[in-house]
């Protein structure tokens, strides 16, 4: 695990990294098509080792756990960075608990590397799923991850329930078809195959793989949406700063003051959700489920808020394509429909607290 | 003894829970958390006593005024058990046990903290008197009147939303000395007023909730020794800034693990009886974020506590003014929520739901008083714009 102090360089030199390739230029270009952004992102990312930073040391890894990579999305969402970072980084971590070692040696070093990345399900919710005939599997799934993804992570099952999950190398055995989605920094694709042999096929009885996959991806989203939330919120302040109406900066009317402080409260609130989550989740806690739940929950709604109110309080300007309050709104707005809606993540949060209360535990107590 | 723990935090903790289980009968916590007026300030005149025998009156205080010099932790370890036990709160003690050791500490002088804290200790109540019908959020536009008459200063004028006064021995008092200053912050003197003096007439407020907890003073020709001043003429407002820092978030840390520790008697209660609101989707969802709100809330205060423990760099925070604006307004949407869940049930005076007294309408109207007390909330958001995000002024 990663001490205080490595998630703070971590985090810083991220930052600079970021802010640097992400420049608002070089996002426009890349949202009109025009660039290679994403392709060089994820190359910097795996010279980094932000590819590897989550992953136990024996699979190529660095060993620094989630919350490295929270501190990783939190950064990919400030700078609104183009990738299939959540795919990849949250389904390494996953196959990294439930893959036996033989199987991982073929992915996990790869992935760490860059040579791959990997795909995992759009819609965790039980509403889409492959249907498994003895071994073969046939139809249709959304898959977060690019295209050329080396290994597909897809759910299995009928009649809305996940029965096991399957691994699959889609470039040998399903067609994926890119879906052209209002956020154009993370690639969704559709998935489709008939009668195709999967690498595994793993059981999931009791639903704990699932729930887990689920734990991975939504800390994931949440912490993009945590700084995606900071980062627009950022631009909006400086920007009420230096815009000059009635001959004052705007950011001086009261009514725009409180606006503002107001997002400021959302953020940081979601920020300690987010940490409660990701301290639950590293630590192995039986809460974590719970606390994962509610902060994406939490943090997707807050990042769409803040992303529309920072659209509004830009006026004219914020409602353009050429500047860059539109991107952070529809990567909040992608965050939230992703995996499954957020009335659902709390339904389950629900579900963990009678549990937990009932076996005699409180999910609110704090480590001294 | 409890103190005799002190260098062991966790038997420290042990011993506070231990006392706390002997010294408040069983059932005897939840009766005492809701009692009001006149019943509240027994109880809690009764706590204090209590507390002050094994020395967890003043725990905070310095040795030599009659502390026990106990760590920031320490106190988060008593109050942390008096909020799981729902031991009888301190509320009208608060101006006694902060601001008045807040204030006569730094700007005091010897006979005044002779005089004064070792009484405060043994549970004497004070009010403040700062507020005033048109000095609110403004407060150092505030206009009472202090004429220096020989070794007096004679008072006339009057305050308002002064908590507990009429339960008073004592108020910390901000006049205007100079009317002329240039500005209005350098014209003001602070006093320490005996409400027994001539003059000083209380008139309790009642609230929207139909209790009284705080009154206006008024005062007509009230004289005040010289002896009693507290810093230098005109100098007053400086030390009114110390009175209003003098709390380092302890008081704020309480209230929240009460709330805390209502929020999961609350739920409890509605599992253990299958209560209908549990049933209800949207009710249900909504509950859950203000969960997760609740914990966002305890987790910033626990920050701003290490701040204050001096574990993280000096300078400006704001962490004080989004914690007061988080906690009051989660505290009024928990009870708008409680209103909404016991349907009709919560109109009835008296009204408790779910195992927590008071989880009907008094509560949500009481909120208010936090939203609007101790800067108001929309103060607060100005802090958090100018200070925070440096947006102009």
């Amino acid at each position: 695990m990663a001490d205080e102090e490595d998630l703070v360089a971590l985090r810083d030199g991220a930052r600079r990294v970021l802010a640097d390739a992400c420049q608002s230029p070089s996002l426009h270009a890349f949202w009109d098509g025009a660039s290679g952004l994403e392709r060089s992102l994820w190359k910097t990312a795996a010279e980094l080792g932000w590819l590897a930073a989550g992953l136990p040391e024996d699979d190529g890894g660095l060993g620094l756990g989630l919350p490295a990579l929270n501190v990783l999305h939190q950064e990919f969402g400030r700078h609104v960075a183009p990738g299939p970072f959540i795919a990849s980084l949250a389904a390494g971590q996953w196959l990294a608990q439930v893959l036996p070692p033989e199987k991982r040696v073929d992915f996990l070093p790869a992935l760490a590397a860059g040579e791959i990345s990997l795909g995992a399900p759009a819609v965790l919710d039980g509403s889409e799923t492959l249907a498994v005939r003895g071994s073969a599997l046939s139809g249709r799934v959304r898959v977060l991850g690019w295209s050329d993804c080396a290994l597909a992570i897809v759910p299995v099952g009928a009649g809305g329930r996940i029965e096991s999950w399957a691994l699959i190398q889609p470039q040998d055995v399903a067609t994926l078809t890119p879906i052209d989605n209002w956020d154009r920094s993370r690639s969704v694709c559709q998935l489709d195959c008939r009668a195709a042999a999967p690498l595994a096929l793993i059981p999931d009885p009791s639903g704990a793989l699932s729930r887990g996959l689920l734990r991975q991806l939504v800390l994931a989203v949440a912490a993009d949406s945590v700084g995606a939330a900071q980062g627009v919120a950022e631009k909006t302040v400086e920007y009420m700063k230096t815009r000059v109406q009635f001959e004052k900066p705007i950011g001086s009317f009261q009514a725009l003051k409180h606006r503002a402080a107001d997002l400021h409260i959302k953020i940081a609130s979601n920020e300690r959700l987010l940490a409660q989550a990701v301290n639950t989740a590293a630590a192995e806690h039986p809460d974590a489920d719970l606390w994962a739940a509610l902060a994406k929950a939490g943090a997707t709604e807050a990042a769409a808020f803040v992303a529309g109110d920072c659209v509004q309080l830009h006026g004219g300007i914020g409602h353009t394509w050429s500047y860059d309050c539109h991107m952070f709104l529809k990567r909040a707005r992608f965050n939230e429909a992703l995996l499954c809606n957020n009335r659902r993540l709390r339904d389950l949060a629900a579900e963990d607290l009678a549990e937990a209360v009932r076996s005699g535990r409180s999910p609110l107590e704090l480590p001294e | 003894m409890i103190l005799d723990h002190k260098d062991d935090l966790k038997a420290f903790r042990g011993a506070t829970r231990q006392w706390i289980h002997d010294t408040l009968p069983p059932g005897e916590a939840d009766r005492l958390s809701v009692a009001k007026g006149d019943e509240m300030m027994r109880a809690q005149k009764w706590w204090m006593a209590e507390r002050h025998k094994v020395g967890l009156a003043t725990p905070h205080w310095p040795r030599e005024y009659g502390g026990a010099d106990l760590s920031l932790a320490h106190q988060i370890v008593i109050a942390d058990e008096f909020a799981r036990a729902n031991a009888p709160s301190t509320d009208i003690f608060t101006i006694s046990l902060n601001h008045i050791p807040g204030t006569l500490i730094p700007f005091g002088t010897d006979a005044q903290r002779r005089e004064h804290l070792p009484r405060v200790a043994e549970g004497m109540v004070w009010c403040q008197g700062f507020s005033e019908p048109g000095a609110g959020s403004d407060l150092a536009s505030l206009r009472t009147r202090a004429v220096r008459d020989g070794d007096h200063y004679v008072v006339n004028g009057q305050k308002i939303w002064s908590s507990y006064s009429m339960y008073a021995e004592w108020c910390i008092l901000l006049t205007r000395t100079d009317p002329d200053a240039p500005r209005k912050q350098q014209g003001i003197t602070y006093f320490l007023l005996d409400m027994k003096s001539p003059g000083v007439e209380v008139r309790p407020i009642k609230k929207s909730t139909g209790i009284s907890l705080f009154s206006e003073l008024f005062f007509d020709d009230v004289r005040i020794p010289v002896s009693n001043r507290v810093g230098e003429e005109n100098q007053g407002w400086s030390v009114a800034q110390a009175t209003l820092s003098s709390e380092r978030g302890i008081l704020v840390f309480e209230a929240t693990e009460r709330q805390r520790a209502r929020l999961e008697r609350y739920y409890q209660a509605a599992l253990g009886r299958d209560a209908p609101w549990l049933q209800d989707q949207q009710l249900r969802r909504e509950f859950m974020s203000l969960y997760g709100e609740t914990q966002s809330l305890r987790l910033q205060i626990r920050e701003l506590l290490q701040q204050n423990s001096g574990e993280h760099g000096g300078g400006y925070s704001i962490v004080p003014a989004v914690v007061k604006l988080v906690s009051s307004a989660l505290r009024q949407k928990v009870a708008d929520f409680q209103v909404r869940a016991a349907d009709f049930g919560g109109q009835a005076v008296g009204a408790s739901a779910e195992g927590v007294d008071d989880a009907g309408l008094f509560d949500f109207i009481d909120s208010y008083g936090y939203t609007i007390s101790a800067g108001t909330n929309e103060i607060m958001r100005n802090l958090i714009a100018e200070r925070g995000l440096n947006l102009p002024r």
